[in-house]
């Protein structure tokens, strides 16, 4: 469990946006917490972690850390449930406490799950890339090599072996003709996607020419080519929308 | 295995919902929670809410709210956006100031429309008057970004939207999508372009035309 140095932010992120209103206590320990309401940064953290990744075209680096803290804070507040009271008020809570804990629960899955499915769409490219291997959790990482392999077994089974002799390859168009792996669908990075800037940037290049360069100010939502802002994405400038 | 669609990168209806659902509102509890471990504070996984005291206001996420609302343990104030007098000026906004959006919140189509659905009371007599307001507003807006949208012309590296609420965002984005990255592919055959980069005036020679690379 992360602790806090008394106040301390302890995000990289700039944002107004996924920011505490007050970050000393975290949420979830059963101490005196202090009279004033206080959100959940973690859940927040995740829902931005989620719509990140619904809307980049390419995986993202895997948020552990925050993937574990919001699985512990669930099997806390699961416990906290089983100790229900049985007075009206009681009900009252262990009915609010559950609906909390099913909306946490569906954005840990809508966060996996969405990694998942563009896991399996670019799985021959993520696997054929160092980079991008390292961005997946132990479990993604087992997952797409077994896909990968049943995927190739399947298709094989299926059609490939049934093909003329040189089109008979899982990765390849010809086996002969082709210089290297050519069937590997790779996501496109220069789609375009909608963009909440969460701190001042100034001027930003958005081609590699560096010509065109847009003004991004805090609080600007835009749509723009998401190669442009791939790094300023990763460093948490901005937010996907 | 289902391959990836399409329609898995976009968010459904039932998840803008979600999503608008942890706007906080003011609320009037008629119950009291009385927690001595926790300061009478309600701590669940989306944080710590309360105090809860009968007729004492407290903030909440809408989902909490609603949640409360139908078991009647209590009412919900209406967010100060969503008075009459102050719809009727951002209408007023929306129609003389062409080029601009007037700040809404973010979620405001989905919240009034999860007010409208569940809490109609919180409206009191009012209710019909904002209903009408906030459709109009919403149609305004949608009119205005239509006529945006028809002056995409050509490829841009950026296009600044002004002040557009989520819902509004969520509709245009798989024509923006589809149109802007049209635009994008078909810009190594501008001969436009092509002519411009060949007629770059240099001192001494003239540079070949510049190749643009483009990703896989």
């Amino acid at each position: 469990m992360e602790e806090d140095a008394g106040g301390a932010m302890r995000r990289l992120s700039l944002s107004p946006l996924t920011a505490p209103r007050n970050n000393s206590q975290l949420p979830f320990t059963p101490v005196a917490a202090s009279t004033e309401r206080e959100r959940s940064s973690d859940l927040l953290d995740l829902r931005n972690a989620y719509v990140n990744e619904k809307v980049a075209p390419e995986l993202l680096d895997y948020q552990g850390d925050l993937v574990t803290r919001v699985e512990e804070l669930i099997k806390h507040q699961e416990t906290l449930l089983a100790d229900a009271e049985q007075t009206p008020v009681g009900e009252l809570v262990r009915l609010m406490r559950a609906q909390s804990l099913t909306r946490a629960r569906y954005l840990l899955r809508a966060y996996l799950r969405t990694r998942l499915l563009k896991l399996e769409r670019f799985c021959v490219s993520v696997l054929n890339d160092p980079a991008k291997l390292d961005q997946l959790s132990p479990a993604e990482n087992h997952c797409a090599q077994d896909y990968f392999y049943e995927e190739g077994r399947g298709v094989k089974e299926a059609v490939l072996q049934h093909m003329p002799e040189n089109f008979q390859s899982v990765l390849k168009q010809h086996s002969k003709l082709s210089l290297e792996k050519d069937i590997m669908p790779a996501p496109n990075l220069d789609a375009y996607v909608f963009v909440r800037v969460l701190a001042d940037c100034g001027q930003v290049a958005m081609d590699a020419a560096g010509d065109e360069t847009v003004e991004l100010s805090e609080g600007d939502l835009l749509v723009t080519r998401y190669r442009g802002i791939r790094d300023l994405l990763r460093d948490k400038w901005l937010q996907l929308v | 295995m289902v391959h990836l669609q399409e329609t898995d990168l976009l968010f459904t209806p039932a998840e803008l919902e979600f999503f608008a659902e942890d706007e906080e509102v003011e609320i009037v509890p008629n119950f009291q929670l009385q927690d001595l471990v926790n300061d009478d504070m309600l701590n669940i996984a989306a944080g710590t809410y309360g105090p809860f005291r009968p007729s004492s206001i407290t903030q909440v996420p809408l989902w909490m709210a609603l949640m409360l609302h139908k078991r009647r343990k209590c009412r919900i104030n209406p967010p100060a956006w969503m008075a009459a007098a102050q719809l009727e000026a951002v209408l007023e906004g929306e129609r003389n100031r062409p080029e601009k959006f007037q700040a809404l919140p973010f979620h405001y189509q989905e919240v009034a429309h999860l007010l409208f659905t569940h809490a109609k009371d919180s409206f009191g007599g009012d209710l019909v008057q904002v209903q009408d307001l906030v459709a109009e507003v919403a149609r305004v807006r949608r009119n205005k970004i239509q006529a945006g949208l028809r002056e995409l012309q050509s490829a841009l590296s950026a296009v600044k939207l002004l002040d557009l609420g989520y819902m509004e965002v969520n509709q245009i984005r798989p024509f923006f999508k589809a149109s802007l990255d049209r635009f994008f592919r078909l810009l190594p055959l501008d001969p436009e372009r092509q002519e411009a980069a060949e007629a770059e005036p240099t001192p001494g020679q003239r540079p070949p035309p510049r190749q643009l690379r483009r990703g896989t």
